[in-house]
């Protein structure tokens, strides 16, 4: 498990990661999405202790970061960290020595997997390739605690659905992933959870079933003018377009539809909301869109 | 960790024996084909010497570039933190074990060029033959030159032959891990900096500036490793050669600790 509290991290007079707390449950991926400049990043120093944060704390596992948490941890960085001028058998060489838990026979089915020579100097690999190994050295300790910081770029679709299999198949075996994305898809596929970051604070954060749950519209059509809404137009949002009318049902919309239905509309539907429409709502500032 | 700096300092070192074979092949090919096999004296009474100490000292100062040359590893770390910093150790001990692979590489070297030395004497034994001017009959090699060895002297020069060379990849290291970005240079402008200024001491300077290059050169290695003689003020660190070699030591090990304490608190 992963649980981040109250984390906050300045750098002179910008706030990079401004009270985050988040808990990523043993079994779970979480993603972790944002516009670029959001916290992200910089959350993922913190928690490795790349960067030190200015307060709060990360457990891992109940325990705080210290080197033996680097034997069932493993992160992938934005950018491909791999040795240009090593081979990619070298690399592998370098995790068996340098982790206790490495498992060769994975790693080396990685390898296949992601068609790479082992002859093959990194330098030499093509960009998704060096993501690829990337992934390969994080992933060949079969860790159980994972952050990933756009593992999936530069990769192919097909390689970057494998990758997402590989996460889900380590969430089933009991490992906490923290997965930041821009490709909002890849989170819809992988994540159980999600977290959206605005301005270095978490601003939308749980199970992304209950979040959809909670954000699904019901839009009805009535036959002539729309009626007085009553308490909906209270305590909702509502949007009027001629006859229709589409409320924020949050949470309520079964509720929402009966009443609908009980003023006398013609039509009325629940409108699911996607993951992507969640994360435009939560990173809205109102105008840059 | 250590494994990437060893397969580094691996491929230094089998540069560093391509340049020295080809240089005792060079020196074997110009020395057999000035003499034609055959050296001719005119007695024995004007041999040469061949000092081991300044053989050690020769060595000493080759090994400056494999010092100069591996320093930077640790800094170039730089660019794969997300290897580096996420192995079950911690960071000083990350630290730790690349500069005693680097260190490992260091004596490596200089046991690499002496033995380049050795061999380039014993090879030249074997081929040339020394013949004496007057009656033409055979000399020995020790008719040419006798070789002396001065045990205290030899210690000595190895000594801080080896204190100035960690001192070297200790400031090199030290001044890299601070500016990672910038550590091939860094490397690279070592021996101008350190060249130039032991130079500096040598011109002719108002007292002032002699007085600030004298202090400079403190933080100098070739200026600790100097010339070998006895008079304390022909040095441009006006030192006894013992307390040289020590300060050149003490130097060394102070700045692989402010190196380690760097790595270790470092923040990106």
């Amino acid at each position: 498990m992963i649980a981040i509290s109250g984390l906050t991290k300045r750098y002179k007079d910008v706030l990079a990661v401004d009270d985050v707390s988040l808990e990523v449950p043993s079994g779970s991926v979480c993603g972790l999405l944002g516009r670029n400049g959001a916290g992200k990043t910089t959350t993922f120093k913190c928690l490795l202790g790349f960067a030190r944060a200015d307060a709060g704390s990360v457990r891992f596992d109940g325990e705080p970061l210290t080197p033996a948490t680097f034997a069932k941890l493993g992160y992938v960085p934005e950018r491909a960290q791999v040795y240009g001028w090593m081979t990619v058998a070298q690399h592998l060489e370098m995790v068996r020595r340098s982790q206790p838990r490495y498992d060769d026979a994975f790693a080396r089915e990685l390898v296949t997997t992601f068609r790479l020579d082992p002859r093959k100097r990194a330098g030499k690999l093509s960009k998704g390739q060096q993501t690829a190994l990337s992934l390969i050295v994080a992933l060949a300790i079969r860790p159980s605690l994972l952050l990933l910081d756009e593992p999936a770029s530069g990769l192919d679709p097909v390689m970057q659905r494998v990758v997402l299999d590989l996460l889900i198949e380590a969430a089933t075996s009991g490992a906490a992933i923290l997965l930041s994305s821009h490709q909002i898809g890849q989170v819809d596929r992988a994540a159980d959870r999600v977290a959206i970051m605005r301005d270095g604070k978490i601003v939308v954060a749980g199970e992304i079933d209950a979040l959809r749950e909670a954000s699904r519209i019901v839009e009805a059509t009535f036959a002539g003018a729309v009626p007085d809404l009553g308490e909906l137009d209270r305590e909702m949002k509502v949007e009027r377009v001629g006859t229709s009318v589409r409320i924020h049902a949050d949470g309520r919309a079964d509720a929402v539809a009966a009443r609908f239905g009980a003023l006398g509309a013609v039509g009325v539907r629940v409108l699911d909301r996607s993951l992507e429409d969640l994360f435009l709502d939560a990173v809205d500032d109102g105008g840059s869109r | 960790m250590e494994y990437v700096e060893y397969l580094r300092d691996r491929r230094i070192l089998r540069n560093y024996a391509i340049v020295l074979l080809a240089g005792f092949v060079l020196g074997m090919a110009s020395l057999i084909s000035g003499t034609h096999g055959t050296i001719r004296i005119q007695g024995t009474s004007h041999r040469g010497t061949i000092d081991v100490s300044g053989v050690l000292a020769a060595c000493s100062f080759l090994t400056f570039i494999i010092a100069t040359v591996v320093a930077p590893g640790l800094a170039a770390q730089v660019s794969t933190l997300a290897i580096a910093w996420t192995r079950p150790l911690s960071r000083a001990a990350v630290a730790w074990r690349f500069i005693v692979v680097d260190l490992a590489a260091i004596v490596t070297a200089y046991l690499m060029v002496l033995a380049t030395v050795l061999l380039f004497v014993a090879v030249f034994h074997s081929l040339v033959t020394v013949q004496l001017q007057d009656t033409g009959s055979a000399a020995s090699l020790n008719d040419l030159m006798s070789v002396r060895f001065d045990a205290p002297q030899m210690v000595a020069v190895a000594a801080r032959g080896f204190g100035c060379t960690l001192m070297w990849y200790g400031l090199v290291t030290l001044v890299s891990v601070r500016f990672p970005e910038r550590c091939g240079m860094i490397a690279g402008l070592s021996w101008v900096a350190f060249l130039v200024l032991g130079g500096l001491w040598n011109a002719s300077f108002p007292p002032l500036i002699h007085g600030l290059i004298v202090a400079l050169n403190y933080l100098n290695p070739i200026a600790y490793f100097g010339n070998f003689g006895s008079d304390v003020q022909q040095q441009i660190i006006p030192l006894s050669g013992t307390l040289r070699t020590l300060i050149a030591w003490c130097i060394g090990i102070a700045a692989l600790a402010g190196t380690i304490r760097l790595w270790s608190t470092r923040e990106v």
